[in-house]
């Protein structure tokens, strides 16, 4: 009998951590599955096709605000594409990336290394970029329309790429695009909408201004419309379901080392759907839908939800969620002033009197000092320490960056009268005195008002 | 074996305290050796409230292929990535390497390659730690976002750890960056610190004797200071303090009040030393030492500058801390007084004397001089020749570069030090002060 009993809690805690790798894979892993944006990734997918098999040339950027999941689709069409026969012994795709390139001749150098052409290039030593560049395009060129193999520039964060000097590799290879020398396809990825303004006049000219733009909340793809949090629930109940006994063949090889017990899943799936009614729920992701629209950060917000789980605590609970919430918007200052000292909260509620009363002036050490001394006088209970001890506490503010120097470092002034400027909202002074522990009564009730 | 949180916990345990939380959460982050970890992650948190060591631990306990990286020892793109190269590949600079690195490379793009290709044949995890993270934004421009995502870059089973005490929001920059996600290390409450600091108890003394003394240790300085490391080495030092009049028999161990009266004192007098770490054995000494270093009586004193010098010092700080179309009134004798009312504005202005020196005129500073100074004395070379001097001890500061014709300075000491030296000479600054008139 306690065998059987053991079994059974055996299989059941097995389950809860097959179920976090297979939601944490499933959410941590968009390209799968991607959804809506259907015309925008047809536009593209048409794009690419055409340039693999007709042989002609494109340019393209991609705008959308960030994680909103051009990354993704991009990904999701060429995962698409590489399945078709032609396109896997044909086409070439060049990877480039703005944080990662950071200049025209390490873009050019890994442009040779990705094309393979490395041996093409042997033993040749280029002496310039120019040289480089002519060699690369003549391989590009040397071919026309029906020889030579179709190559697919991606550039991700393509805004960086417009900093390059005289912008030639860009230049280059619209150039090459529009002259449709050799197929290419030129696809650019940017969060930024005003990208077109930073093209100089004689690239501008060269890129086909083919625009795409993707927002996020555009449920225009599904079956009915929808409004955007409908969307987003549905997304919600999406990710977190698992494969159960009406769509088994949903799982693929991927999950192959996750195989979750069919009835399990449906449970788990039952309660899941119970969690998008309940309304302590949907409220709350209603609200976090108000404050952020980005699809990466929810899928970032349910994988630490997800990590949640475990053999002790097998259910997702409305309370789960919010204190994975807490994670991305608790006020970080708040807690870093919960962290002080009295001492140094004391000066930083001087700093807040002071820049109350002098309307956001940048104030200095001494007339914090002085702010804090009348104060500590007027209170006996107050141990009043020595200079030394308070200018250490005003550094500790200010290594922490919670007060800025105004004006260069290079100003040489003693740091006594090193004028800066504070950061902090009145509010969040008050949420950290409010909950501090142990606060004297004195402290908090000078924060609330600096007539004593 | 597998490793559950509940073994890692148990491990971990033994050594942190107060911390079986946090633990919890990042192992629940990157601890499933099967599961997917997540891109990056921001550790925030005061200093010593054990981001490091708890990062460190789990870490070493999870024996991934770990790399962690000091930024200020690091202090330029080239040295991270050549570090992480280095670590990463388990390649060991030694003297029959010529201590060469595993890899030269100095920019992000052949960063990448040659990761690629170090860890290509060992399977396991990687975590790369940044400790100190701060100055990465002082690097290159791509430095910070580009690390942030460094999993997406590489395609490989990644993570980036970043560990600062600074808040995240200091972190954006034009460009933009992904957000990690951000944990929060709490600083150490009362009840968490004594427990920290307890377990650095000297051998000799029962729990309950050494729990009291830090009772009355924390009573004290937790107020002005809650650095972990601060308070261990306070703790230590006053502990033999405290102890004395136990060892050599005058107070029983038990009587906590006469304890506590003993060493009050003590522990208030070190308090204003807390982060000083005046270093002699001594205790006698040090806190002789301590004093003389914090007396701004002793340092004003200690310089025994000569009779003019000192007028010229006052002059000087006369002249930085009064605006000038004031000094007729302040200086000149039988000047009108009625006028001096009629100027006081209505706004509580701010004080001179914080607002810093200003800069003045050599000129300036000797007509106060002579204004000042009752009896007649000739503009000597020997008089002038105090200027460069007083420079040299940093009393004065010459602004801006070395203009022969009319040089300019600023004068450096502080309000109390200016009253000492005043005092010497029988003069009162206070009557010369705008501030104060």
């Amino acid at each position: 009998m306690s065998k059987k009993q053991n079994m059974a809690i055996d299989f059941h805690d097995n389950m809860i951590l097959l179920t976090r790798k297979y939601l944490k894979r499933k959410i941590m892993c968009p390209e799968t599955k991607f959804r809506h944006h259907v015309k925008e990734r047809v536009h593209i997918l048409d794009l690419l096709k055409r340039t693999v098999e007709n042989g002609e040339s494109n340019s393209a950027l991609l705008i959308g605000p960030r994680g909103c999941g051009k990354t993704t689709l991009i990904n999701s069409v060429l995962k698409e594409l590489s399945s078709l026969k032609s396109f896997k012994d044909e086409a070439l795709v060049v990877n480039l990336h703005g944080l990662v390139h950071t200049d025209d001749r390490l873009a050019l150098k890994d442009t040779t290394r990705q094309m393979q052409l490395e041996n093409a290039v042997g033993d040749k030593v280029f002496g310039t970029f120019a040289e480089n560049l002519s060699f690369l395009l003549e391989c590009l060129k040397s071919g026309d329309k029906t020889q030579s193999k179709p190559v697919i520039f991606i550039l991700d964060e393509f805004d960086l790429f417009c900093a390059h000097r005289n912008q030639t590799l860009l230049y280059n290879l619209f150039d090459v695009a529009q002259s449709a020398q050799a197929p290419i396809c030129v696809l650019g990825i940017t969060c930024r909408l005003d990208v077109i303004e930073l093209l100089e006049k004689r690239v501008k000219s060269r890129f086909s201004h083919r625009q795409i733009f993707l927002f996020p909340g555009d449920t225009s793809g599904s079956d009915q419309p929808t409004s955007a949090f409908d969307d987003r629930l549905k997304l919600f109940q999406h990710l977190l379901s698992l494969p159960d006994d009406e769509n088994v063949n949903e799982t693929d090889q991927q999950y192959e080392d996750c195989k979750i017990n069919p009835q399990f899943g449906a449970r788990w799936n039952e309660y899941i759907k119970s969690l998008t009614e309940n309304m302590t729920m949907v409220n709350f992701l209603k609200r976090m839908y108000q404050l952020d629209v980005s699809e990466r950060s929810f899928r970032n917000f349910l994988a630490l939800v997800i990590s949640s789980l475990s053999e002790k605590h097998p259910k997702l609970e409305v309370n789960d969620f919010v204190e994975a919430n807490k994670f991305f918007h608790q006020d970080d200052k708040v807690l870093t002033l919960q962290g002080l000292s009295v001492l140094e909260l004391c000066l930083i509620i001087a700093m807040k009197h002071q820049t109350e009363i002098y309307d956001d002036e940048p104030l200095n050490f001494e007339m914090v000092l002085n702010r804090y001394v009348k104060f500590a006088n007027q209170n006996s209970s107050i141990q009043t320490v020595q200079r030394p001890v308070i200018m250490k506490a005003f550094e500790h503010i200010k290594n922490l960056e919670l007060i800025q120097p105004v004006g260069g470092p290079n100003t040489r002034v003693e740091k006594e009268h090193q004028l800066y400027k504070f950061s902090l909202g009145w509010q969040q002074i008050a949420d950290a005195v409010k909950n501090y522990p142990e606060l004297p009564t004195e402290v908090s009730q000078w924060a609330v008002s600096s007539l004593q | 074996m597998k490793k559950t949180m509940e073994k890692c916990l148990k491990s971990l345990g033994q050594k942190i305290i107060c911390r079986d939380n946090l633990i919890k959460c990042l192992f629940s982050l990157i601890g499933f050796s099967d599961e997917e970890m997540v891109q990056s992650i921001f550790v925030y948190g005061h200093t010593a409230s054990g981001k490091s060591l708890v990062i460190e631990s789990l870490l070493a306990y999870l024996k991934y292929n770990v790399c962690i990286i000091n930024c200020v020892e690091c202090y330029s793109s080239k040295l991270i990535y050549e570090h992480i190269l280095n670590d990463l590949s388990m390649h060991e600079m030694n003297s029959k390497n010529n201590f060469t690195v595993y890899q030269k490379c100095d920019n992000m793009m052949d960063f990448i390659t040659y990761l690629q290709i170090a860890v290509q044949n060992d399977k396991r995890r990687i975590v790369i730690v940044f400790d100190k993270c701060d100055r990465l934004r002082d690097m290159d421009v791509n430095l910070l976002p580009a690390l942030v995502r460094l999993r997406e870059l590489t395609g490989l089973d990644l993570c980036t750890i970043f560990v600062s005490d600074i808040v995240w929001e200091k972190y954006y920059s034009k460009n933009g960056l992904l957000n990690p996600i951000k944990i929060h290390f709490p600083q150490y409450t009362r009840e968490d610190m004594l427990k920290v600091l307890f377990l650095y108890k000297p051998k000799d003394y029962e729990d309950g004797f050494y729990v009291n003394y830090l009772n009355l240790f924390l009573s004290v300085f937790l107020r002005c200071c809650r650095d972990c490391n601060e308070l261990r080495y306070m703790a230590k030092i006053n502990f033999d303090k405290y102890v004395e009049p136990v060892e050599s028999g005058k107070i029983d161990k038990n009587d906590v009040r006469s304890l506590w009266r003993n060493i009050s004192g003590i522990l208030k007098s070190n308090l204003e030393v807390v982060y000083l770490r005046v270093s002699t054995d001594d205790s006698e000494q040090r806190t002789k030492l301590c004093q003389e270093i914090e007396s701004t009586t002793k340092l004003a004193l200690s310089f025994e500058l000569p009779f003019y010098a000192k007028y010229m010092l006052i002059a000087a700080y006369l002249a930085s801390y009064n605006p000038a179309k004031d000094d007729k009134r302040l200086f000149v004798k039988r000047s009108s007084k009625k006028k001096r009312r009629n100027t006081v504005t209505k706004k509580p202005a701010k004080l001179n004397t914080q607002l810093g020196p200003k800069a003045f005129t050599l000129d300036r500073m000797l007509a106060i001089f002579y204004a000042i100074l009752d009896e007649k004395v000739g503009l000597t070379a020997n008089l002038l020749a105090q200027i460069p001097t007083m420079c040299q001890l940093r009393l004065l500061s010459i602004v801006g570069d070395n203009n022969l014709d009319g040089p300019k300075y600023k004068c450096c000491v502080s309000y109390d030090f200016i009253v000492i030296i005043s005092k010497t000479v029988g003069f009162n600054v206070r009557n010369y002060l705008y501030d104060f008139i």
